[in-house]
């Protein structure tokens, strides 16, 4: 116990000296300080706009909006000729004599879909060049929208993937890596909550309906302090609060599945809420095939979205939303389902125009069930569940104009129950098993400062503490040398038996080398307490998550990133190249033929080592205009090192593609005409193979190459869209839009696994099997607003 | 997990939709180099045991594995050293005397000695301790299911108090139609140790496999944790694997010291026999 208290003492003097300086410049220079605040927001929703801008001719610089829209910036008393403005919305600009604090909340309105028009800024690009933070990138909703979407499902996370530096971890599927890190180091947040598996239909799917989505923000690495738990990315999914100006709604007609979204004021400019639901029908195809097998099974997820927010006064607004989805697959003799679960509950204080704070309660909860019906008696029932309640309080204060300070506390109480089986019905031939529970509680507290020493140079630093303890009721297996577990020991229920405390410093600066340029360096360190036991490639529902331990130290990773950002504001082209090395201390792999499901000792199936990785990325963004999009280059490796594992030799990670492009653009032919596009090209994953074979009786057996030292052929593929948009008549509200896609355009058979087997026909002969999963798919969606 | 794998597949069919589609590709592999393998096995039937020994090859070699003849088989159960023999008509294979039988709780030694080294070692041994678990097996039954189109063999045995391990193979008329690691059944008693196993499905047969009149014989072997284990993987690197399940790929475990490949085995067994009775077929 004595060094997480040794750490606190550091952290809290840490934190006090980086409260000093402004605090002392704030008393030097106490009284001209003036700060102007207030909300950024769309005019025709009242949507509130995540990373709006405020640009002020006179400092040649400005701030953005917070996930909340909320702007603060501190100003000598003066004249200011201020711009407000939001990609996709018409720039407002005014004049302020600015003698007192002021509050301006500001709104902006969409831009109308006129082919000509010249758009008026690069503000966010600006933006992007001159604060510290780098890795980041943040998507509209209404961009997202624009990508070719698989079976004409627009995914958040699909068009993640299209992003530089993150790779699908296989076809189709919504895991992916970031940075060559493995997909359980990805923090996945739905509105502050955990989603534990962010996938619908063994990953095909993403559980985020782009209807209840405002915006996404993936941050590669410079995580800021305010994140933590997760070694490699944050995904930050921000749900809509809900039309506070007037009721609509909003909806499509898909090949595989529908969905309808409902918001409006409850009280106008007080209240408002929002509900989204969505569900598949693909088993509505089943009755048609010809196959009884295939007639009998059911398969669909539904999902619900749902939001309300209460707006007190200017000083206080209350969030509540949450999410529930669910898959159902079951036939006669067997039955899987799977679901997450989110609620969050947010209190929005402005302490003063300086001080935003937000205070959150959340529960968050993944589950899955699987058996074989009673009646059988092979009938049996097994289930596992993760479920987390968490508290959150952050503090942003605008200290001075030079200086945004955040800080806050964050408590997470887990409860994991990896698995239990039992058997069904009176006569049953099955005992339970079960996996015993174990609880944790994590815990961050953390601070950053964003701080600007000159005009050229920004500085952001950070510190966070976090720590993680193992409480009882918890049963820990202990292990010899070879793994085989020796002895046992019960921790009653409220007993600490284990601590773990890390202090994470995160570091970035920019160097403004002129208006539109800057060079950004970053250090950051991460720390995970809790693991996923998956080892295949492609996500399964079947995941069992895992607490750090006696067994199980916290993975640590460190990652050095360096950049140059340039913005191009004749062509309106944000371009950057990125550089990082990643080390990942305490990585954890599993051994030969490991057994992870229904495992009491699953500890003893984890072996450690390290992993590392590095790259460069490229990026040509084009934000605006007729034609926008972006193309991405990234080239990275990525290793593992476990000395029980392929002899103690690195072996590259199974999501180790060398190169990999992405090209996605969007075109609007004519005011009713969109075309989109997208081409992925990446270097095939890396993949063990057998060298040789050997027959016992009559099956021939495989000795196997060194891990991963073939490649899967290399994977490309195209996909285009078009979208046609009925002419808009004066007076009506009803608006569609028909959008057909086609995944997969030019019919490359991706390999997703290749099989090596015997030959059926003739003995002694083994071939090489690929499997591939699509073919050309097509897709026709209706989608309307009213 | 089978059933598991099998039902993801079904998510595949069902979705008929993606048209997930097979075809056989050529690939290029490295050179392997050449190891012992050792397929053998002694168990409490009294009858000629067979150790053979082969050769391994390059993965694509396509033709039978290579015989390793003339080599000096022993079997050591702790009381006696058999020489096993090798018949000049099957190359590689050596057997024991036909009214050889193994003792259950007996530590059993496999010393090979070849007429020249294979890999780096002339000399190959591997031990096994012959299982004791002391099951009943009582009957089968078996029961057609359409879907999905196949005949359920169902086991009625009794299982002790111990951690146990089974291997189960199906015989048609004495002949064997669990002739692949694929076929052949395995169990652990992690679920229903101590139990009755009251008719648990075991094992699937086609619907050609059994006729009316057909002897149906199950034998239920008790056998080692490795061995257990071998098998395991075994079934699941030589059939088919998809990203989903299943971790990547690993080399098979081996009981062979001085890195030989395959397994010596010892079994206890047991087994039981039923007439395919036309009163099946009335469903």
């Amino acid at each position: 116990m004595a060094l997480p208290f040794r750490l606190i003492t550091a952290f809290v003097l840490v934190l006090f000296l980086a409260f000093e300086s402004p605090l002392q410049a704030e008393e030097e220079v106490a009284k001209p300080f003036l700060t102007l605040s207030g909300y950024i927001s769309d005019a025709s929703t009242g949507e509130m706009l995540i990373g709006g801008t405020l640009y002020i001719t006179e400092l040649s610089g400005g701030t953005a909006t917070n996930v909340y829209g909320y702007y603060s910036v501190r100003l000598d008393p003066g004249s200011y000729s201020l711009t407000y403005s939001y990609i996709g919305y018409n720039s407002k600009q005014l004049q302020l004599d600015l003698r007192n604090d002021t509050l301006i909340n500001i709104k902006l309105s969409p831009q109308e879909m006129e082919l000509n028009e010249v758009v008026i800024t690069g503000e966010s690009a600006l933006e992007n060049v001159r604060r510290p933070q780098m890795s980041v990138a943040r998507l509209d909703i209404k961009n997202i929208r624009q990508i070719p979407a698989f079976m004409g499902e627009v995914d958040v996370i699909k068009a993640l993937q299209l992003l530089p530096g993150v790779q699908a971890t296989s076809e189709g599927g919504s895991g992916f890596s970031v940075r060559g890190g493995s997909p359980d180091q990805n923090l996945i947040l739905l509105d502050e909550a955990l989603v534990y598996n962010p996938s619908h239909l063994l990953g095909f799917f993403s559980v985020f309906n782009n209807d209840a989505v405002k915006s996404v923000e993936l941050y590669k690495g410079d995580i800021p302090s305010e994140y933590g738990g997760r070694l490699s990315s944050v995904v930050d999914v921000r749900m809509n609060d809900g039309n506070s100006q007037r009721i609509t709604g909003q909806g499509g007609v898909g090949t595989i599945s529908s969905r309808l979204t409902l918001e409006g004021p409850i009280q106008k400019d007080k209240s408002s809420f929002m509900l989204a639901g969505r569900r598949t029908y693909a088993d509505l195809f089943l009755a048609l095939s010809p196959n009884e097998d295939v007639r009998n099974n059911t398969l669909y997820f539904y999902d619900f979205n749902g939001k309300a927010n209460y707006t007190f006064n200017d000083k206080n607004r209350l969030f509540v939303s949450g999410y529930f989805g669910k898959d159902v697959f079951k036939n006669e003799s067997f039955a899987l389902g799977w679901g997450n679960q989110t609620l969050t509950v947010r209190w929005n204080h402005l302490f003063s125009p300086k001080i935003f704070s937000n205070f959150s309660l959340i529960y968050s909860r993944f589950n899955y069930e699987l058996g074989i019906p009673e009646g059988e008696p092979n009938a049996f029932d097994w289930n596992s569940r993760m479920q987390d309640y968490a508290l959150k309080s952050d503090f942003t204060w605008f200290a001075s104009a030079s200086s945004t300070l955040k800080f806050g506390l964050h408590t997470t109480f887990h409860s994991f129950s990896p698995g239990t089986a039992v058997g069904l019905g009176e006569e049953t031939a099955f005992n339970k098993l079960e996996v015993p529970e174990s609880f944790a509680l994590e815990s961050g507290i953390y601070f950053n400062n964003e701080h600007q020493l000159s005009n050229r140079l920004t500085l952001k630093y950070g510190l966070r503490l976090s720590m993680f303890n193992n409480i009882g009721k918890g049963t820990v297996y202990q292990y010899d040398e070879q793994y085989e577990k020796v002895d046992s020991v019960v921790y009653p229920s409220g007993e600490i038996y284990q601590t773990f405390a890390n202090l994470e410093p995160r570091f970035s600066l920019a160097w403004k080398l002129d208006e539109f340029s800057s060079v950004k360096a970053a250090y950051t360190r991460n720390a995970q307490y809790v693991h996923l036991a998956q080892n295949s490639t492609a996500g399964t529902p079947l995941d069992i998550w895992f607490p750090t331990g006696p067994n199980v130290k916290p993975q640590l990773g460190d990652q050095f990133s360096a950049g140059y950002f340039r913005y191009f504001p004749k062509e309106k082209l944000e371009t950057s190249v990125e550089g990082f090395y990643k080390l990942n201390h305490n990585a954890i792999d599993f051994k030969d033929h490991a057994e992870l499901l229904l495992n009491e000792y699953l500890d003893g199936e984890l072996r450690f080592g390290k992993a590392w990785s590095y790259g460069l990325e490229f990026l040509v963004r084009l934000n605006e205009g007729r034609l926008n999009g972006w193309v991405s280059y990234t080239w990275s490796r990525t290793f593992r090192e476990i000395p029980e594992i392929n002899k103690g030799k690195p072996y590259p990670a199974s999501y180790d593609r060398p190169h990999d492009v992405s090209i996605v653009a969007n075109y609007k032919l004519s005011k009713r005409i969109d075309l989109g596009a997208n081409w992925v090209y990446s270097t095939g994953s890396a993949v063990t193979f057998p060298t040789g074979r050997f027959t016992i009786g009559n099956t021939i057996a495989p000795v196997y190459s060194d891990r991963n030292a073939y490649r899967l052929p290399d994977y490309h593929r195209l996909d285009i869209s078009i979208t046609l948009r009925a002419k808009e008549k004066p007076g009506r509200k009803w608006t569609g839009e028909w959008n057909l896609s086609v995944y997969n355009a030019y019919y490359r058979k991706n390999p997703w696994v290749i099989n090596f087997i015997a030959d059926p026909e003739q003995p002694n002969v083994t071939n090489a099997e690929m499997t591939y999963l699509f073919g050309i798919v097509p897709a026709i969606t209706y989608n309307f607003k009213f | 997990m089978k059933n598991l794998t099998k039902a993801v597949f079904g998510i595949f069919l069902v979705l008929g939709l993606f048209s997930a589609c097979t075809e056989t590709i050529d690939i290029e592999l490295d050179q392997s180099f050449t190891r012992l393998v050792v397929d053998g096995q002694i168990s409490t039937d009294t009858m000629a045991h067979l150790v053979r020994l082969s050769q391994s090859a390059n993965y694509f070699s396509n033709t039978e594995p290579a015989a390793v003849s003339g080599a000096s088989v022993v079997v050591d159960d702790g009381s006696q050293a058999i020489t096993l023999l090798e018949y000049p008509e099957r190359s590689g294979m050596y057997y024991t005397p036909a009214n050889y039988y193994g003792i259950p709780g007996n530590d059993y030694l496999l010393s090979v000695s070849l007429p020249e080294a294979i890999g780096e070692s002339i000399n190959y041994e591997a031990t096994n301790t012959m299982p004791q678990t002391a099951f009943q097996l009582d009957s089968i039954q078996l029961e057609f299911r359409n879907p999905p189109g196949f005949w359920m063999v169902k086991l009625f045995a009794m299982d002790p108090p111990t951690t146990d391990f089974y291997r189960l193979d199906v015989l048609r008329n004495g002949l064997i139609l669990t002739d692949t690691a694929y076929r052949t059944a395995i169990l652990d008693d992690r679920l229903i140790n101590g139990n009755n196993t009251n008719g648990i499905t075991v094992m699937f047969l086609y619907e050609d496999e059994v006729m009316p009149g057909d002897t149906i014989s199950l034998i239920m072997s008790a056998i080692s944790k490795d061995y257990y284990e071998f098998l395991l993987e075994l079934r699941n690197e030589s059939g088919f694997s998809n990203p989903l399940f299943g971790g990547p790929p690993a080399n098979i475990s081996s009981n062979l010291r001085e890195g030989g490949l395959g397994y010596f085995a010892t079994r206890k067994t047991s087994s039981v026999s039923l007439v395919a009775d036309s009163s099946l077929w009335q469903r």
